[in-house]
């Protein structure tokens, strides 16, 4: 089996720098040196370093055609040649060889020792039309090389030609094992990154992103995708990211993961390779993508899966799916613990909800305040410009405020008329009730002081220790005036909803004494009549705040 | 026990590399080649105990060498283990018949493929008791 000409060519290319070290070093001998492909060609020009060969060359009286010649037979049969022609000139060729094939000849060549004979440099001046004299002086300059030391020379240029091929195979391993161990660094920095990455309060989204961004600059794509089904279904919707340069839109790749892509994945042991991709149902669609790998996000149920697209100047190999498949394990493993906290967060505001819905069911008249109350503080929390924890915070210690009442007899709490001291003793036990009812939750431990404080005033005559001032928590603060502001709006057993003016006067009246005169001027500063009107409505969903994510604003 | 001789054949010399030496290391004589011909050349030749070969070589690719190593009596016997880039690509059957005993994907760990090495020695030498 022999290289294809172009093929050759192509291999003499890549050898270049090798064959302007050999050139060097020829000329610091005296020698001539030109490089042949195996199809008997020259590669590059010929342009001869002494005066003298210069000379003879220009005047027609080079020895090219037999130097091709012998370079043909060299390339032919691998045997090195050393000898002298007829037209004076000695001449050593080497093969070359790539992988043990031979793929051109070096060719050395000087003046040889007829040059020495006077007659037959007259000869040749008289041939070639140039001047005996001038060409005498040149060929003392150079000439002296005899037939013995050309056969001495040929040992010296295989060795040369042998030790710049090593060198050159050397500095090629070399720069391939650079670039094999930058794209493994690489690879081990993005599964570290992704790892290091893994914030369970991140959203799946933001997380996925980032895993897309990552993936093709690391992969060299043009595109990498993640399709993410919705948990739980009923509520959310399946979503898609996409990084990069990719001719689908969302829908187009939700649709491709679901029709093309999913029965595949199932059907070939968990991951698809396509380096010659075709999307049989939408050709149209699919004609940008040249190849593809996809890996699921497998959990106990199929979360979604990864995808990577058109690979550049290359097809996919093992490479790339062990480590799609990794970065799909990992990214695996954060979806399944971002999906058990956000169930647990669930479970714990479904729990709270359940809780306080007590309250409410004890007196129907002021049902759903514990929601309306919370609602209030958190928009009034987030108009302060709290942070998301923060603002949590405030909207739990919202929903429970009134949570202590579970201890304050139903006869009190339901009483239409007037209530004596002792009954209004009781009532005032509420924030101290609730404070102890949730004191043995430790995650609820921030929530506690807005539960406890929020019948304190400003001018220190509230209940139940009589604070003040800056003594009184802020989240109490902003409570105590949703819970004021919903009780005047809404009907009560004693009376009907005061109209907003009246709610909005009273208010004003209290702000500094009762309430605190910041608090008050976010709430007024709303459209509350459009707030009224959409807290009458029943809620969209159940929890208006399902986790304090890092991203959400 | 004489020191087992090893083949190892593969066109990229970091892969060669780093499997020579893990293999040396452990005690194994390693030849090595650099593409598919050389590669059967030297399983003539040399007689190695195992052949370790890449699957994408020039000139005749891993699974073409494995496949003309089962048609000569001298080379019937030696066994084969695959290191690829395009493990999807090798159909079981086609190890069958070239009687390739394992495959690995790169990227592989050296001590995954020493591991492999001493389980396929051990169980062909079993074999041949």
């Amino acid at each position: 089996m022999n290289f294809t000409q172009t093929s050759t060519c192509k291999i003499l290319a890549e050898m270049e720098p090798m064959f302007h070290r050999l050139g060097d070093r020829a000329r610091d001998l005296g020698l001539e040196l030109s490089v042949w492909n195996s199809e008997g060609l020259r590669v590059g020009e010929f342009e001869p370093n002494c005066e003298f060969c210069r000379t003879v060359f220009e005047a027609g009286g080079g020895c090219m055609d037999r130097v091709r010649e012998i370079a043909a037979s060299v390339s032919q049969d691998g045997s090195p040649v050393a000898t002298c022609l007829s037209g004076g000139c000695s001449v050593v060729a080497v093969p070359i060889r790539k992988r043990r094939r031979i793929v051109g000849t070096v060719v050395t060549c000087w003046p040889g020792q007829s040059w020495l004979d006077e007659e037959f440099v007259a000869r040749r001046c008289d041939e070639l039309h140039l001047d005996h004299q001038t060409l005498s002086a040149m060929v003392r300059k150079v000439c002296g090389r005899n037939q013995q030391k050309c056969e001495e020379l040929l040992p010296w240029l295989e060795w040369v030609v042998e030790n710049e091929q090593a060198l050159h195979t050397a500095n090629n391993e070399l720069a391939t094992l650079s670039t094999n161990l930058s794209t493994t660094y690489e690879e081990l920095s993005l599964l570290y990154s992704i790892s290091g990455s893994m914030r369970v309060t991140q959203s799946p989204e933001a997380f996925l992103q980032a895993v897309c961004e990552e993936v093709r600059e690391v992969m060299n794509l043009s595109a990498a995708a993640a399709v993410l089904h919705a948990h739980p279904p009923a509520v959310h919707e399946d979503t898609v990211v996409i990084s990069g340069d990719l001719s689908l839109t969302n829908e187009q790749v939700m649709l491709l993961a679901s029709t093309q892509i999913m029965p595949m994945l199932v059907e070939n042991n968990h991951v698809v390779v396509e380096n010659q991709f075709q999307w049989a149902a939408h050709p149209d669609l699919g004609k940008e993508v040249r190849n593809i790998v996809a890996v699921p996000l497998m959990g106990e149920n199929t979360l979604g899966m990864l995808l990577a697209f058109n690979k550049e100047s290359a097809d996919f190999n093992s490479v790339d799916i062990k480590l799609m498949n990794s970065i799909g394990n990992q990214s695996t493993v954060f979806l399944t613990n971002n999906m058990l906290y956000a169930d647990l967060q669930d479970l714990l505001m479904g729990v709270l909800h359940a809780l306080t819905a007590t309250i409410d069911a004890k007196d129907p008249y002021t049902c759903g305040h514990s929601n309306r109350v919370a609602i209030i503080s958190k928009r009034l929390a987030e108009s302060m410009g709290l942070p998301a924890q923060r603002v949590q915070q405030i909207y739990l210690a919202g929903l429970m405020h009134d949570i202590g009442k579970i201890g304050v007899p139903e006869s009190v709490l339901c009483k239409p008329g007037r209530l004596t001291n002792d009954e209004y003793d009781a009532i005032k036990k509420h924030p101290g009730l609730g404070a102890k009812i949730l004191g043995g939750i430790r995650q609820l431990d921030d929530v506690i002081a807005g539960i406890l404080c929020h019948h304190e005033r400003l001018d220190g005559h509230g209940y139940p220790q009589g604070i003040s001032g800056d003594e009184v928590p802020l989240d109490a603060r902003i409570i105590g005036l949703a819970d004021c502001f919903d009780a005047m709006s809404s009907d009560r057993t004693y009376r009907k909803a005061l109209p907003l003016e009246a709610v909005v006067s009273e208010v004003q009246k209290c702000s500094g004494t009762q309430f605190d005169p910041k608090v008050v001027e976010h709430l007024l500063s709303w459209d509350l009549e459009a707030l009224l009107k959409e807290l009458c409505q029943p809620a969209k969903t159940v929890f208006p705040i399902r986790i304090a994510q890092e991203d959400a604003v | 026990m004489s020191v087992k001789k090893i083949l190892v054949a593969d066109d990229e010399a970091h892969i060669l590399h780093v499997v020579s030496m893990k293999l040396r290391n452990a005690g194994f004589e390693i030849i090595t080649a650099v593409d598919g011909e050389e590669a059967l050349e030297l399983c003539i030749s040399e007689r190695p105990d195992l052949l370790i070969t890449d699957f994408q070589m020039p000139f005749m690719t891993g699974l073409e060498l494995c496949t003309q190593l089962r048609r000569q009596d001298a080379t019937r016997d030696i066994p084969a283990m695959m290191l690829t880039a395009r493990g999807f690509d090798i159909e079981p059957e086609e190890m069958e018949a070239a009687k390739i005993l394992a495959v690995l994907a790169k990227p592989f760990s050296p001590r995954e493929v020493l591991q492999k090495v001493n389980e396929l020695l051990a169980t062909v030498g079993a074999e041949q008791e």
